[in-house]
């Protein structure tokens, strides 16, 4: 039966309208996972739910009786438990203090009674299946699973009836995942209620009893988990269908576009070498540690090289940022919000930084008006959803962010991209944008160095493929007739062998 | 901030406290104004403003580099000293060296540019942060002032006195005999940074580098050089300052710049300008820098003795800063 | 509403800062009966004073001098002058400036003691807070010779005092002769001070004692903010908007009315009666050419610092000095100038 109704809810933040008129039930005892992109609405709906927010419009009943938290505490007394993906623990305490915040056990003197606080805490974590914690502990010292428990058993012991799990497993490993989900299903059975956020689909379909879908604040759906699947999930999440996830791949043509020869950096890269040809996704693998970031940041100039040469379309080229420019290789950091984009300035102006040179007039003066076309062209190509070029960029959603970081790659003019880890902490649906973008990119001729950790992207994307390992490319692949496992087995260092397929 | 719809509780007092902190100290400003307007018979008159904009023209000129200097995400604390030292160097060159005054002017804001240079140098070579090295320099230059004058006051002969050649930088009226020349000149400088901010590329560069400097770098922009280039920009303005400080004294002594550093710095966060850099808008620097002169002059037309002037102009700023602290409150 | 406490906040602080402001302002000290006071001749240094004083300070012992500050030509003179005097004498001596700060003097003391000063020339610019670093330096066997205010003499150190009442009734003094004389007994004067220092408003109020006493019919307008040139004018300008009518003005110290000269010169005034205190040479020459500025006090800064060293050197040499000795204080304007010459 519903444990939790919410309708019509709304509420809006200036220029933007987070939630707009939701309505859906949570059932009681289940697992009622909540999906969505980046600003689909799922944030200030937990919000709203925690009491750290106020709502604009709409109500919601918690068991029958309505519920309107003004503030974190009057949904903690309520009953309803938020775990964020930071946590709110204090690690200079033990569990036991941190478990029993504001609920210490006392003596009748008064004082506190570390002995009872103690037992309470190891009921509870042998409820939690980690009774191999001692209470005693200090939480600074846990494992992020283990503190993870912990902020569950706050939660126990507030007599949480509704537990809602913003992204619980992206700080997580395989085997703390497994165990988290236990507890959620062990919890579950005793009578308590999660509402489960998490960008993970896969997971959603291992644990979850009921799936809602939000987009740009509105509902779209909520289903039981035997009527959807993982692609009708995404379909509602992006709404649109999905056709192939890989665009087809063009040839790549035969001239070089940029030559590197015996490139190193101090303690980072060693004798690199490769040439990179127009029209071609080059792709570059390895382990975390095996420079290829730092491969990226040093053909742009953020790392300085120490050796070898670089040519681009046969001309000289030393990196440093400026002379990338000049010379028409772009980058896209891996970082794209701390390194991509400046905040507060506004979309026109980010896009023109990069490329000021080009609106400067002999005097020193900035010719806005070709700022503003600049801007205008790059709006319009990349479909940056913006009200105005004027609007702040911190206004915008994490994936227009993202949009106009890459604008200020491509207004440029660049010959030759330079992506590090572009689709990492991007949307499903935007994943597959990037994925079209590059794909045109090659398509006009241009060339992208394509710097990942996702093996799957690579071999779908590129042509070719570099393995790199301890600062050295140990392998060039065609990635028409490599596989992932080969690509590992080179990053990881296990002797290969031969490689005629 | 419109768009906000329908909210739960008293959104009159939510739309008052929406203005205050929109407009901030200028509130307080307005309110100081409007209040000495009725309490003096003589606030309200242009031969007072006038005074008040003579004697806010040396903190509102050297205030313009202390803001660009902290629009990059740095401070100089060094600005006084290179009043007091570019006004030493004016006043010896011109009284005791013989110098006619415009290569004694050239040496002065020649001494300022060549202290921003190596504030500069040191804060993007050397890599020490920028308040530690200001306040290095600072001293420095304070030893350099006061050997040069030797505890005493640079004046000139009376009656032939070279000094007075420049004294139409602080006496003289222009535009019908009527603005007072320091004002033109400081309403002209900000005009200027005005326009340098927000229509050079320099400008954009500044705003960029201390918006987010990692993002600038791998924007192609030269962060060193445009480093570099702010700190002499603040320590040639600073020379200028020195320079009229000596039309206006008519003497020049190497302590003359020391009471200035306060009511530059706190022109520059009083006119919002965000101390992380990044953000600050240069007329609101000078419209503090009004401000907090005319707190002074009117304490002293209102006749509050001077015991009590520390307390009144103390409550005044932290009410200024408050109503500036709203404006950052979530609403 | 949540902005309640903010609110309070504020009121807060504004009350603290009252309260300090207030408590800054008390009277510290009660008027005590004036000691004997000694002469310059008693401070006149013998040649066996002078061996016996080089012996007890051998090679590592010295003289600390410290200065209030070197930034007006007043102290920085007393403080050079007692410097190139020892020097001269072949006296270890060291200098230090306190740049009118509590701390940085304290410290200044602090480090001369542990470094193996015997003597300490010092300026007091606030008697009681520099209390204790002196009691310590006594305790460490560190002979005191102070040269500002009266305040310390418990403290068995020797006072050469240049006092403040002294010089402010003087100038006080001879601006109202000039009101009665020149004036008809009536004028709107301006007092130039400088709160920041508790000496000198003994001087501000000597002033005010003077002219109320003297000429009792001239209405004062207020005091003003001086001490630098910057302010005196600054202080200057404003005051002419609300009385415009102000043809006295006597100062603390010179360097504020030298800046109070250059706002009345702007405005076009040349009726006014200046006078100020510490006799900078450029004050003079403005003495002596005739102009607004009509009079200073000389506290003989020159004299004073010499003063100090033979006072130390009779400390060193265990000599008997008076506890309390007044530099001469004299008058200066354009009739005393011409009679020198």
């Amino acid at each position: 039966m519903s444990f939790v109704t919410i309708e019509h809810l709304s509420k809006a933040y200036p220029g933007v309208q987070a939630l707009a008129g939701v309505s859906f039930e949570i059932q009681r005892g289940q697992v009622h996972a909540l999906v969505g992109e980046n600003g689909a609405g799922k944030s200030t709906l937990i919000n709203i739910l925690a009491g750290a927010v106020r709502r604009d419009a709409g109500n919601i009943t918690l068991d029958g009786q309505p519920y309107n938290p003004q503030t974190p505490r009057d949904a903690l007394q309520s009953g309803v438990t938020t775990i964020y993906q930071l946590f709110n623990l204090l690690p200079d305490r033990s569990i036991a203090h941190n478990m029993l915040l504001g609920r210490e056990i006392r003596s009748s003197l008064g004082l506190l009674d570390l002995g009872a606080m103690e037992a309470e805490t190891a009921r509870i974590l042998q409820r939690l299946q980690a009774g191999h914690l001692s209470p005693r502990q200090p939480v600074g010292s846990l494992k992020v699973g283990e503190k993870q428990i912990v902020e569950i058993g706050k939660a126990l012991v507030n007599d949480s009836r509704l537990l809602i799990l913003d992204e619980p497993t992206s700080a997580l490993n395989r085997v703390e995942t497994e165990a988290l989900f236990d507890i959620i299903l062990s919890l579950k059975a005793q009578g308590v209620t999660f509402l489960y956020v998490s960008h993970r689909l896969n997971e959603i379909f291992q644990l979850a009893d009921t799936v809602t879908v939000l987009r740009d604040g509105a509902h779209i759906s909520t289903n039981p988990l035997a009527s959807v699947t993982y692609d009708s999930l995404v379909e509602d999440m992006i709404g649109r269908k999905l056709s192939s996830v890989y665009p087809q791949r063009g040839t790549p043509a035969q001239d070089v576009v940029m030559d590197v020869k015996g490139i190193a950096v101090k303690g980072l890269l060693h004798d690199i070498s490769f040439t990179l040809h127009r029209g071609e996704v080059l792709a570059v693998a390895g382990l975390s540690g095996s420079g290829k970031t730092e491969l990226g940041k040093a053909l742009f100039g953020d790392l300085r090289t120490s050796q070898g040469t670089i040519t681009v379309d046969g001309r000289p080229y030393r990196p440093a940022p400026w002379k990338a420019i000049a010379n028409r290789v772009g980058y896209l950091p891996e970082d794209r919000k701390a390194e991509g984009i400046f905040q507060e300035l506004s979309v026109r102006r980010n896009i023109s930084l990069a490329v000021l040179p080009a609106i400067t007039n002999r005097l020193g003066f900035l010719n806005l008006k070709r700022e503003r076309e600049l801007a205008t062209q790059q709006i319009d190509s990349l479909a940056i959803k913006t009200p105005t070029m004027e609007q702040q960029v911190l206004n915008l959603s994490g994936g227009n962010q993202q949009k106009v970081a890459l604008a200020r790659c491509l207004v440029i003019d660049p010959e030759i991209l330079v992506f590090v880890e572009p689709t990492q902490g991007i949307d499903v649906g935007v994943k597959f944008e990037v994925y079209q973008f590059i794909a045109d990119q090659v398509a006009r001729g241009r060339a992208v160095l394509l710097i990942s950790s996702e093996i799957p992207e690579l071999l779908g994307l590129s042509h070719r493929v570099l393995v790199m390992r301890d600062g050295r490319i140990v392998a060039t692949l065609e990635t028409a007739t490599t596989s992932q496992e080969e690509i590992l087995r080179h990053a990881v260092g296990v002797a290969t062998q031969s490689q005629t397929s | 901030m419109t768009g906000l719809s329908t909210t739960m509780s008293g959104s009159g007092q939510r739309r008052i406290m929406h203005s205050l902190a929109e407009y901030g100290f200028v509130v307080m400003f307005f309110l100081w104004a409007v209040y000495l307007t009725l309490a003096t018979d003589n606030f309200a008159t242009t031969d007072n403003i006038f005074t008040i904009l003579r004697q806010a023209a040396i903190i509102g000129i050297t205030a313009i580099g202390a803001h660009f200097v902290i629009l990059m995400g740095d401070m100089d604390l060094s600005a006084a000293a290179v009043i007091s030292l570019s006004g030493v160097v004016m006043g010896e060159a011109m009284v005791n060296q013989g110098f006619a005054p415009i290569p004694a002017a050239l040496a002065a804001l020649v001494v300022g540019a060549l202290v921003g240079l190596a504030n500069g140098l040191i804060v993007t070579q050397l890599r020490i942060n920028a308040i530690i090295t200001t306040l290095g320099t600072s001293s420095i230059l304070s030893g350099i002032a006061f050997t040069i004058t030797q505890g005493k006051t640079i004046y000139g002969e009376r009656g032939n006195d070279p000094i007075d050649k420049i004294e139409f930088l602080s006496r003289n009226r222009v535009l019908g005999d009527w603005v007072p020349v320091p004002v033109i000149i400081l309403f002209a400088c900000y005009i200027i940074a005005f326009i340098v901010l927000r229509y050079t590329a320099y400008g954009a560069r500044v705003y960029a580098v201390g918006n987010n400097e990692r993002a600038a770098w791998l924007s192609g922009i030269k962060v060193d050089r445009i480093r570099i280039a702010t700190f002499v920009v603040a320590g040639a303005l600073a020379g200028f300052a020195g320079i009229m400080q000596v039309a206006r004294q008519g003497t020049a002594t190497a302590g003359m710049g020391a009471d200035f550093l306060f009511p530059i710095l706190t022109a520059v966060v009083l006119g919002g300008a965000s101390l992380r850099g990044g953000r600050g808008k240069v007329f609101s620097t000078l419209v503090a820098a009004i401000f907090l002169t005319s707190i002074n002059n009117g304490m002293v037309l209102l006749g509050i003795d001077i015991y009590t002037q520390n307390i009144v102009s103390g409550v005044i700023l932290v009410v200024a800063l408050s109503m500036d602290r709203l404006r950052t409150l979530r609403l | 509403m949540k902005h309640l406490k903010l609110l309070v906040s504020i009121l807060l602080i504004a009350l603290l800062s009252m309260a300090s402001m207030v408590a800054m302002a008390q009277d510290d000290g009660d008027e005590e009966e004036p000691p004997e006071l000694g002469t310059a001749e008693d401070l006149e240094v013998t040649e066996e004073e002078l061996e016996a004083a080089l012996e007890a300070l051998g090679e590592d012992g010295f003289i600390g001098v410290v200065a209030c500050t070197y930034s007006t030509e007043y102290h920085s003179t007393v403080a050079e002058s007692a410097e190139a005097y020892a020097t001269e004498k072949g006296l270890n001596v060291r200098t230090f400036d306190s740049e009118i700060n509590v701390e940085t003097q304290i410290s200044g003391i602090e480090n001369f003691v542990s470094d193996g000063a015997q003597v300490i020339v010092v300026c007091l610019f606030d008697p009681p807070s520099v209390q204790s670093a002196l009691e310590e330096a006594a305790e460490a066997g560190v002979m005191i010779v102070q040269y500002a205010g009266r305040d310390m003499a418990d403290l068995g150190g020797v006072t050469i005092s240049v006092e403040d009442a002294d010089m402010g009734y003087a100038a006080g003094q001879y601006a109202a002769e000039l009101i009665n004389e020149e004036l008809e007994g009536e004028a709107q004067v301006a007092i130039l001070d400088y709160p920041d220092i508790a000496n000198v408003v003994i001087r501000a109020d000597a002033i005010r004692a003077a002219i109320e006493e003297i000429a009792p019919d001239a209405e004062i307008v207020g005091n003003y903010l001086g001490g630098t040139a910057d302010n005196g004018l600054t202080s200057m300008e404003t005051a002419l908007i609300e009385h415009p009518d102000i043809n006295v003005v006597v100062s603390i110290n010179d360097a504020g009315a030298l800046g109070a000269l250059q706002a009345l010169e702007n405005a076009g005034r040349d009726d006014v009666i200046i006078v100020g205190i510490d006799a900078e040479q450029q004050a003079i020459d403005l003495i002596a050419e005739d102009t607004m500025y009509k009079g200073t006090v000389d506290t003989a800064p020159a004299r004073t610092g010499e003063m100090t060293i033979d006072a130390a050197v009779k400390l060193l040499a265990q000599a008997e000095i008076p506890q309390n000795i007044a530099v001469p204080v004299n008058l200066i304007t354009a009739e005393t100038l011409a009679a020198e010459e």
